[in-house]
């Protein structure tokens, strides 16, 4: 076993590790030297980070200079515990949203970018800060990444470490139960001690395992829930924290919805399916104003509730060729789908299997694997009976609810959705051969919460004390969240990680100076 | 050779002469982005990340095709070469999935760490479809995810110059000017004659190939993991180097590999429960490769013996150890505590030493020459074994001025079994006692020529008891609990025995024995669909109707073995009847004397046995004051041979089997079944292997946060 020692370890090296890694550093050197560590279980920083854009802020210099100046964090205060019922740690959501732009200059400061303010759908706030990539004017996916790459060298440069390809196993307390180390283990299998003052957790959750995804949500992991499994995320934090006796607090999924099979790969053809036509579930009836179908988040949670999970979007060829001439309803920078170009050639590849292998029959769609039954997910149909038979759909109720919904369109009705009272401008009817089926299940991008914390992010037992020298921060703590993630004020993960993990590094630092600090040895 | 001085961003590097600017750059830890280069390929710069400038020259070169000159000046970082890099990797990314949500390589994806580095992101390109993705997509132990290639060809550069086998090529899409990565005339890997090294995918830059999940385990470090036969035995054998050495005829070498970790190897060659083979890649193929026949192989031609030759023994401590019980375990402990120079006595209570090797594996599966021949060359060691002599209390060993003690007694007793009517008939015994007493040359009465024996049990302990009274001439029939897929029995064990005539009940419950003190009438038994272990303990799920009574003149009980350690012993027993241990540890909880083996893990294998010995012969020798450090190497390694080539029909290649004797001469003979594998199987068989360690050998290219 190798021995080492730190003032502050930093439990995985993701967005709020980075956060806390670098605010740690600061805070030490600020106030009379000390190492931060953190210690990652992958060969780079920023985990599920890399693959974001964008962090939310309110009253940002940026937001000001691009006059989006009429939601203030007392509005952002006010609007968010209404959203979650009061369901959330009220201390720690006034403390976030008031640090929110400081950390908009904090990251600045540090070399960081940003393209500006955006909003996520129609209905959102203009709250997402956009990172801005190199080279490059426009939104793109991954730009955090670059962010990322900067807090990574940066921190080093002011004297914090990063040990990748190490994860930690065990946090260590002494005698009063006081954090007094970890246990890490090497890319060889060997040990390491590592003694410290204070740990801050900040491991992700639980997106990746299934097992705990089942034995705290309830969801069948590919069968009826099909959130991204970012490799790595296993809920190493929550487990150690819980061994060392830390409360177990409520974890939800970040809810959103996709067409296993076609979000990643057939980017046309997924954005198509989200379009807001008209969608059904398996009894072949409407459940939703598709409208809404650009908050991610209300369309998951209403899948939710639905027959096996799932409910299918429907929609004709008069359709397809009026996208192909006048643009799609609804585009999004995240996706960057703009036009139908690659419409034909997509449908060919999915439909036709182009070169599979002559040795059988190709997995065919990522993910598809996974699913016992081997479905596929979306569809072409020349009739609404051969639909109704391949897809399970009720055909009688589909083809009263298609004539109701026609109705709505172009009848006595035209344009009213007497039922969920979709704009008009998205009533466009289902009457031309072909018809296409894409089929949505619940998704999500991980989990939130986990351990209950106060708003200096120290980690609490079950009698709501802070376990001394115990912090957490980011999504292992995201209880704030409450039963819905927030869509409205996009760029939320990313600013709680960062923000949670700064504060956490704050309070760790605070309290090696203060008169609660116990010796770790003690 | 020569040395240059260069410059690398103003910092002075040296290199030896004709190396190139990147290497040079990256050994002196200077990072250059590259994705196409690779340290154990030659570059051919496709990816253009390794641009530099070079003072006093026009334009733009690649640091990887630059060798370095005395005195040049290189600068690596600057606007314009960071632009040609974005514009690079703009061009991959524009064919590459945009967010990596479901990719199984995130974190782990050099493709991805080099997006965050140059900070090149898609959106300015226009995406590039492809429809090749799909081709060849259903292989066994690589998956192609191809959607995520980036066509850097270090797949091919893998295949073709370090392995020598070539069939990864790139192959051009009739139609249009997509190119991919693929085999000729897109045969499936199988048929394209690929001989499933795993360096395409250990070289990947991307998640474009990967292993099959489950193939290796995430419970080892990764380079462990990568070698699962190895991974998986408990004594962690280095069997890839050991076969390599059986192809090539070098037996004695072999040997000296096995003798490194186990010191009976011709034993376990012919007994060993070889979790090895279970998780072989080679099984994802056709079937798992032989390795205890190839291990027996081995140790039956090992002429020249060469390991003793480095086996060294350390000095005398003037320490003194001594280890009750000769079996694996407590034999095992003494030759590595005698080789780290202790005085180790072993006392055992039966007349010779081996344990359930000597008194309960039947000869025909383990000749007694072959357990005696390997506890000799133990005793050669200096390990004094004193027989018939059994140790009544540990305590009595420490006060008459042994250092250490090792408890090594194993499983001695069987375990009763709870059925109504057992107390009432004496007429059954358990298979430990009925084996032993075979071995030793003594007999059963109840168990002769027409006597009807019923076992009851269904592990290998149990096809022993069966097969050793159907060859004394009884009519055997065994039951068990387990149906007949989920036996814990080996396969063969349980055929060879169907074969001699053992009848199995597989899927059945013990209801009631039915007999007197002197007479047993029969067993009532009933079918069962399937059991469980609740909190109550076994549950059954009887099919209604199915009891019935098998009529039997005597009962062996093969339902699991227990120790037979009393509190009088001198050490603190649990309810159980096991040694109450200090944590994870060999130590009991009185200083200075330790258990091991069955005696502490409950009846496990002698692999696990031996493996435990190792164990505690390293936790001793601390104890004592020494190192602990117990491994040796007796064989000096020849550096591993890369280039495996081009082997037409190599991945069909059927797993040879070991001729077994006629039914009707094995029927009723104590000889062994079967024989070894002819000189000609053995390097068939062995030529089958996969060599999964080669690709240890393949560097980790260090990603820019390793800089």
């Amino acid at each position: 076993m190798k021995h080492m020692e730190a003032d502050v370890v930093v439990v995985a090296c993701g967005m709020s590790g980075l956060a806390a890694l670098t605010q740690a550093q600061e805070s030490l050197n600020a106030t009379g030297g000390g190492t931060a560590v953190a210690f990652e279980k992958s060969g780079t920083s920023g985990g599920a980070a890399n693959m974001g854009m964008a962090l939310l802020a309110f009253e940002s210099q940026l937001q000001k200079e691009q006059m989006y100046n009429d939601f203030t964090k007392d509005d952002a205060f006010r609007f968010f515990m209404e959203y979650v019922h009061w369901r959330s740690n009220a201390r720690v959501v006034r403390k976030w949203f008031n640090m929110s732009s400081d950390t908009i200059q904090w990251l600045q400061d540090k070399g960081v970018e940003f393209l500006g303010v955006f909003k996520y759908f129609k209905n959102s706030h203009a709250t997402q800060h956009m990172v801005k990539a190199p080279g490059s004017n426009k939104p793109s996916e991954r730009s955090a990444s670059y962010m990322n790459k900067r807090l990574t060298e940066y921190v080093q440069e002011i004297g914090g470490k990063i040990i990748f390809n190490t994860p930690v196993k065990e946090i260590l307390t002494g005698s009063k139960g006081q954090v007094r180390g970890v246990i890490a283990v090497d890319e060889n299998g060997e040990e390491i001690e590592c003694l410290c003052n204070a740990v801050i957790v900040a491991t992700g959750g639980i997106g990746n395992n299934v097992d705990m995804i089942e034995k705290y949500m309830g969801w069948k992991w590919g069968v009826d829930m099909f959130t991204f499994r970012i490799p790595g995320i296993d809920g190493d934090g929550l487990n150690m924290a819980w061994n060392i006796g830390a409360r177990k607090a409520k974890i939800n999924m970040e809810v959103t919805y996709n067409t296993p099979g076609t979000t990643d790969i057939f980017k046309t053809l997924s954005e198509v399916g989200r379009q807001p036509n008209l969608m059904v579930n398996l009894k072949g009836q409407r459940f939703i104003n598709e409208e809404i179908m650009d908050n991610t988040t209300f369309t998951g949670n209403s899948l939710l509730l639905q027959k096996e999970h799932c409910g299918f979007t429907i929609w004709d060829q008069n359709i397809v060729d009026y996208y192909k001439e006048h643009g799609l309803d609804y585009i999004t920078y995240h996706h960057g789908i703009t036009h139908m170009d690659k419409w034909d050639e997509e449908l060919d590849a999915y439909l036709n299997h182009k070169g599979i292998a002559a040795s059988g029959l190709s997995m065919l769609h990522e993910g598809m694997d996974d699913q016992a039954s081997g479905q596929t997910n979306f569809w072409k149909f020349d009739s609404i009976d051969e639909l109704c038979q391949v897809t399970g759909i009720n055909e009688k109720n589909l083809k009263a609810t298609i004539a109701e919904y026609n109705e709505m369109c172009n009848g006595n009705m035209r344009g009213y959705d007497w039922q969920f009272l979709k704009d008009h401008r998205f009533l466009k009817p289902i009457t031309k051969a072909p018809f296409y089926v894409a089929r949505h299940f619940p998704g999500g991008y991980g989990s939130l919460g986990g351990l209950e914390v106060t708003d200096n992010m120290e980690v609490c037992d079950d009698n709501f004390d802070p376990i001394p020298g115990l912090y957490g921060c980011g999504n292992d703590t995201a209880t704030v969240f409450a039963d819905s993630y927030c869509f409205y004020n996009p760029g939320s993960t990313m600013s709680y990680a960062i923000n949670s993990g700064r504060i956490a590094a704050m309070s760790a630092v605070a309290y090696m100076d203060s008169d609660e600090f116990i010796d770790p040895e003690e | 050779m020569a040395k240059v001085e260069f410059f690398v961003d103003g910092v002075k590097v040296e290199a030896e002469e004709g190396t190139s600017v990147l290497r040079a750059a990256l050994d002196a830890g200077i990072y250059i982005p590259h994705i196409c280069s690779h340290p154990d390929l030659e570059s051919r710069g496709g990816c253009k990340l390794c641009v530099i400038q070079i003072e006093g020259e026009e334009g733009t070169h690649l640091s990887c095709r630059t060798t370095v000159k005395p005195g040049m000046k290189v600068t690596t970082k600057n606007d314009r070469l960071d632009q040609i890099r974005r514009v690079s990797m703009e061009f991959m990314l524009a064919g590459h999935p945009h967010d990596c949500t479901t990719c199984k390589m995130y974190l782990k994806c050099e493709f991805q760490a080099m997006i965050q580095y140059v900070g090149a992101f898609a959106g300015r390109m226009r995406d590039v479809v492809k429809t090749t993705t799909h081709i060849n997509v259903n292989n066994p132990l690589i998956v192609r995810e191809m959607e995520r290639c980036i066509v850097c060809g270090r797949c091919i550069r893998a295949c073709k110059d370090v392995r020598g086998v070539g069939i990864l090529q790139l192959n051009k899409k009739d139609g249009n000017y997509e190119v991919y990565v693929g085999t000729k005339d897109d045969k499936p890997l199988v048929d394209a004659e690929c001989a499933f090294c795993g360096a395409c995918v250990e070289v990947c830059p991307t998640g474009a190939l990967q292993d099959q999940a489950g193939v290796f385990s995430s419970n080892y470090p990764r380079k462990q993991a990568l070698v699962p036969c190895e991974a998986e035995c408990p004594a962690h054998i280095d069997i890839p180097e050991y076969i390599r050495l059986v192809k090539e005829g070098k037996n004695s070498e072999a040997v000296a590999v096995i003798r490194e970790k186990v010191p009976y190897p011709h034993a376990l060659g012919l007994v060993c429960v070889h979790t090895c083979e279970s998780k072989c890649k080679r099984s994802y193929l056709n079937s798992a490769l032989s390795i205890r026949n190839l291990k027996r192989y081995a140790a039956e031609h090992d002429d020249k013996q060469i390991w003793k030759e480095k086996s060294k023994i350390k000095p005398a401590t003037g320490k003194k150890v001594a280890v009750v019980g000769a079996g694996p375990t407590g034999m095992t402990a003494a030759f590595y505590l005698a080789k780290q120079g202790h005085d180790v006595t072993v006392y055992e209570r039966n007349h010779k030493a081996g344990g359930y090797m000597q008194y309960g594996i039947p000869k025909y599966r383990l000749p007694r020459e072959v357990v005696d021949s390997e506890n000799q060359m133990i005793l050669d060691h200096g390990v004094k074994l004193v027989t018939d002599s059994e140790i009544k209390n540990v305590q009595d060993l420490k006060s008459v001025g042994y250092d250490a003690v090792l408890v090594a007694v194993g499983t001695q007793a069987g375990k009763d079994a709870v059925i109504p009517g057992l107390d009432g008939c004496g007429m059954h015994t358990t298979a430990v006692e009925f084996l032993r007493k075979i071995s030793n040359g003594e007999s059963d009465p109840n168990v002769k020529e027409g006597a009807k024996v019923i076992v009851l049990g269904g592990g290998n302990v149990a096809f022993d008891a069966a097969r050793t009274s159907a060859k004394l001439g009884a009519k055997v029939s065994l039951f068990c609990l387990e149906a007949r897929s989920q036996m814990l029995a080996d396969d063969e064990e349980i055929e060879q025995a169907q074969e001699e005539g053992v009848e199995v009940h597989d899927g059945t419950t013990n209801l009631e024995i039915i007999g007197s003190p002197t007479k047993l009438e029969g067993l009532r038994y009933a079918k069962i669909n399937g059991f469980k272990f609740g909190p109550k303990g076994l549950e059954v799920d009887k099919v209604e109707g199915s009891e019935a009574v098998e009529k039997g003149d005597y009962i062996i009980f093969a339902m699991g073995q227990k120790t037979d350690l009393q509190d009088s012993f001198g050490l603190e027993i649990n309810r159980f009847g096991y040694p109450v241990m200090q944590d994870v540890s060999h130590k009991t909880t009185t200083d200075g004397i330790f258990a091991a083996g069955d005696c502490i893990t409950g009846t496990k294998s002698v692999i696990l046995g031996i493996e435990g010995g190792r164990e505690a012969a390293t936790e001793i020798d601390k104890y004592l004051g020494g190192d602990g450090d117990i491994d040796e190497v007796l064989y000096d390694r020849e550096p591993l041979n890369p280039n495996i080539g081009y082997r037409e029909g190599f991945n069909r290649i059927p797993r040879e089997e070991l001729q077994v004797e006629s039914i009707d001469k094995r029927a009723r003979s104590f000889t062994p079944v079967d024989f070894g594998f002819t000189p000609e199987q053995s390097g068939c068989e062995a030529e089958r292997c996969l060599q999964c360690d080669l690709r240890c050998d393949l560097h980790k290219v260090k990603m820019w946060t390793e800089y």
